[in-house]
């Protein structure tokens, strides 16, 4: 199920410990810089490309 | 004496040319809202196209990766809300790639976070990817969001608690993602994918 803000009880208490919040934030960051290192699709780098090509050919 | 001439030597900052370096940052917040590399890329394109356009509305001197960052995040509502309806078929294919069972200990927990972060809603996703993976400060997020700092802090504290239920963590209970191995696999997921 998904988790929305509707599903949680507004009486609960919502923050988590900081010691909590510390480990998801540097596992988050880990995710993350995994996935700044993938290779990007020449597709993208091409656009760029091509798009500035087209703004010196003006 | 060899004075340069700021004038003659300084190129005027010209943003089309920093662009390639923030699409890293762009794909990975894009995977973080799409959570499918396919269809990252396509936000990621449509991103590039819209920020070429608008690059005369930029203000130089502001920053850049939040600004393609916001092009990135309204294009991706933009969409949503064109299609009405999640892409819930793809996200379950995606969640169930990286829940499969794993071999190693690591690879379970890491697995776990991406698996528990794809079943949270867009809003708690971007938040947590800007404050707590991408180091953005509360009012640097609520503006690439368009919302309020307290609505920022809201999302982010719902998406950890969010996460701290799916994941079963509390105070004092480790989750041990730092091997190499573990990072490797997810690498090798993500490309696969």
């Amino acid at each position: 199920m998904m988790m929305t803000d509707e599903t949680r009880s507004s009486r609960e208490p919502v923050s988590v410990p900081p010691a909590v919040e510390r480990q998801i934030d540097e596992n988050l960051k880990l995710l993350y810089q995994q996935q700044l290192q993938d290779d990007l699709p020449d597709s993208l780098k091409a656009l760029v490309e091509k798009l500035r090509a087209k703004d010196q050919k003006r | 004496m060899n004075q340069r001439s700021p004038q003659r030597d300084e190129k005027p900052f010209d943003p089309r040319d920093e662009i390639i370096e923030h699409l890293p940052s762009l794909r990975a917040f894009a995977m973080s809202l799409t959570r499918n590399p396919s269809a990252a890329d396509d936000l990621v394109h449509d991103t590039i196209v819209k920020a070429w356009s608008k690059f005369n509305l930029y203000k130089p001197g502001t920053n850049l990766r939040a600004w393609l960052l916001t092009i990135l995040r309204n294009t991706y509502y933009s969409g949503r809300r064109k299609q009405a309806r999640e892409v819930s078929d793809t996200d379950g294919a995606m969640t169930e790639r990286l829940a499969s069972k794993p071999d190693h200990d690591g690879r379970l927990a890491l697995a776990d976070l991406a698996s528990a972060f794809a079943r949270l809603p867009a809003e708690q996703r971007e938040v947590l990817v800007l404050v707590g993976a991408m180091g953005f400060s509360i009012e640097e997020a609520a503006q690439t969001c368009g919302c309020a700092p307290g609505t920022v802090k809201s999302r982010a504290n719902r998406g950890r608690r969010a996460l701290a239920d799916l994941l079963g963590l509390n105070e004092g209970e480790g989750m041990d993602l730092t091997e190499n191995t573990t990072l490797a696999v997810i690498s090798a997921q993500a490309v696969a994918g």
